[in-house]
């Protein structure tokens, strides 16, 4: 226990160090702010750009609070999703590769510890970054468009968020796995096309981890929870847990392969 | 086209602080790292001048980690 | 104090370690000496608990975990930069299962032995090669560890931080026994009690540094030239047992033949330049030279 706040302190302070812990969210409030922003101007967007055919009216279809964290939830599924990937592909590897690890695995520390501290660090972000982004997005969501149904939106940032820690876990455990530039390919490839497939041939199961963020866009669109919703956060839940000690094997496993 | 009101320039400050943090901490982390994936020079262009994405692209590319 | 029986370490078919076996001495100082690609790192990979043996037992007089017993510099020690040196060696320190008390005590003295306690609050990432080795030296000290495992503790360093390293080593085998590795065997003559000679994989001789010398040991006499041609044009027209390095011509000497009077009488018909004739003792570098090749 005492090795893992050790761990968790130095993961924190590398987040502070290299200003990953201001810059993080402050990109999830951009992308928050975006689509409000985006929709709310729209009309004096493309007035500004100005080569419309002249008396042409666009019709900007009418929408409401909810359709702007609808939009920004459609962002922190795509772009945040990668974003994540990106910067945590190489926690467990890049470690290794660069073998700043080795005068760690010389100790009497748990592979389990590291990729726990890291696990949790990065699970912070997460939800941190989502919540910056909803809230980003609802406050322009509430100037422009009126009240949010406050329950509503606060269930769903717990839905992406389980969905987000599926990706944080899975993305962590290919690092503990394999290379850094595999692991990014391998999550990017799985969670991609994984999500496309689920799509076009998904109607033949109901319950998968990428069930999950669809299941919560169609919560939140219409207030009404999916009857398969919670069957869909146990699959996720369970498909955390198996990566989550899928990693902590492979991280004390892969000591082996540091960089002396 | 449109005057721009003192309303709408209220509206847009949030982003416009938020845009600004996130270009100062991205000079400021430049400034203090030893070495960039490609030219630093060409990063410094790309943070000023590249509205928004910029700075994100920095931190995302940009950064030896 | 460590004892290894036929240690051998097998990546896929090639053995980089074959069935090494060797013992040290408590509170002294052994080299592994040996040429890149020896295995020399891999052994003391194995040592340091970051590789498991194909085969072979490592015992250490005590039944703790290895890691806590066992401090380890690799040859190119990396650090997490960010961080400030006695953040770093605070931070291993707990790790290594010192107490919160303990781990900031030893990090301040350890940081003070190497000298590099008025950079403490400095980020590593601004340290020079030299720093950082004595960085390494100081996260491999601070559980007191009973034996040190040094991979090429000063091939990287200047002369300078060469001969800084070389003074902490000595000042630490009061209390600690120290195996280091190098390829750089100058450095280990100077300080070095025993040697073990690795050779592809193998342990080709070992033991004290003056039992391995008197075992090699042809007396021999080294002519120093003032041209470097002289001496291979020398060398090259004697039928005597000689080899050259640079300047210096050293001729074998055995059953009392060749005598200082020859070599003199066939210096002073000789057209080259002499510096300095003189009776020699072996540097480990001929005694390498010489292990190695009746080994081949």
């Amino acid at each position: 226990m005492r090795n893992f706040t050790v761990l968790l302190q130095k993961e924190w302070r590398e987040h502070v160090r290299n200003y990953r812990i201001l810059w993080l969210p402050l990109v999830f409030l951009l992308l928050g702010m975006m689509d409000p922003l985006t929709y709310y101007f729209m009309d004096d967007l493309l007035q500004a750009v100005g080569n419309l055919p002249e008396g042409m009216q666009i019709t900007i279809p009418k929408v409401s609070a909810v359709d702007m964290i609808v939009a920004t939830a459609g962002q922190l599924l795509s772009i945040g999703t990668i974003v994540f990937i990106a910067l945590y592909c190489g926690s467990i590897s890049g470690e290794r590769k660069n073998g700043t690890a080795t005068l760690l695995y010389v100790r009497p520390v748990h592979g389990g510890v590291i990729f726990m501290s890291k696990w949790v660090m990065a699970a912070f972000m997460g939800a941190l970054t989502t919540f910056c982004a909803i809230a980003a997005s609802g406050y322009y969501a509430e100037i422009f468009y009126g009240q949010l149904p406050i329950v509503r939106v606060a269930l769903f940032v717990g839905i992406y968020f389980v969905f987000l820690l599926a990706v944080i876990t899975f993305t962590l455990m290919l690092s503990a796995w394999t290379t850094t530039a595999i692991a990014a390919a391998t999550s990017i490839v799985v969670i991609i096309v994984g999500m496309m497939l689920d799509s076009i041939i998904g109607t033949y199961w109901v319950y998968s981890p990428f069930k999950l963020s669809a299941y919560g866009l169609q919560y939140v669109e219409s207030g009404i929870v999916p009857e398969q919703l919670m069957m869909t956060m146990l699959v996720t839940g369970a498909f955390i847990v198996v990566s989550g000690l899928l990693g902590i094997v492979l991280t004390q496993l892969n000591k082996r392969q540091t960089n002396v | 086209m449109e005057t721009i009101t003192t309303d709408m320039l209220l509206m847009l400050a949030p982003l416009f602080v938020v845009q600004l943090i996130l270009l100062v901490v991205a000079l400021l982390d430049l400034r203090r790292v030893a070495d960039t994936r490609g030219p630093k020079w060409l990063w410094l262009i790309i943070i000023l001048f590249v509205n928004i994405v910029g700075p994100i692209v920095y931190f995302i590319v940009g950064r030896k980690q | 104090m460590l004892q290894v029986e036929q240690l051998t370490k097998r990546f896929g078919k090639k053995a980089v370690v074959s069935d090494v076996t060797f013992e040290l001495v408590p509170n002294t100082i052994t080299a592994l000496i040996g040429p890149n690609g020896a295995g020399k790192t891999t052994t003391l990979s194995m040592l340091a608990g970051l590789l498991t043996p194909t085969s072979g037992i490592i015992r250490l007089d005590n039944p703790r975990p290895v890691q806590q017993q066992v401090g380890f510099l690799p040859q190119y020690p990396k650090f997490f930069e960010w961080m400030t040196a006695f953040e770093y060696v605070n931070m291993m320190g707990k790790l290594s299962g010192l107490s919160t008390v303990d781990a900031l005590q030893r990090a301040n003295d350890v940081l003070r032995f190497v000298g590099l306690y008025d950079e403490r609050t400095q980020r590593i990432s601004g340290f020079s090669g030299g720093m950082k080795q004595r960085l390494g030296i100081a996260q491999a000290i601070l559980h007191r560890p009973k034996l040190l495992l040094l991979d090429e503790p000063v091939s990287a360093l200047d002369p300078i931080g060469r001969s800084d390293m070389m003074k902490l080593l000595r000042e630490l085998a009061e209390t600690t026994t120290i195996l280091y590795s190098t390829h750089i065997l100058h450095d280990a003559e100077s300080m070095t009690e025993y040697v073990l000679f690795m050779k592809d994989g193998c342990l080709v001789e070992q033991g004290h540094i003056d039992e391995v010398q008197q075992k090699y040991d042809a007396p021999h006499i080294a002519i120093t030239f003032v041209q470097e041609t002289d001496a291979l044009q020398f060398a090259s027209q004697s039928e005597l047992h000689v080899s050259v390095s640079e300047r210096v011509v050293t001729v074998e000497v055995h059953n009392n033949k060749p005598t200082m009077q020859h070599i003199m009488s066939r210096l002073a018909a000789s057209p080259f330049q002499v510096e300095q004739v003189a009776y020699a003792k072996m540097t480990l570098e001929q005694m390498f030279m010489k292990v190695v090749g009746e080994d081949a």
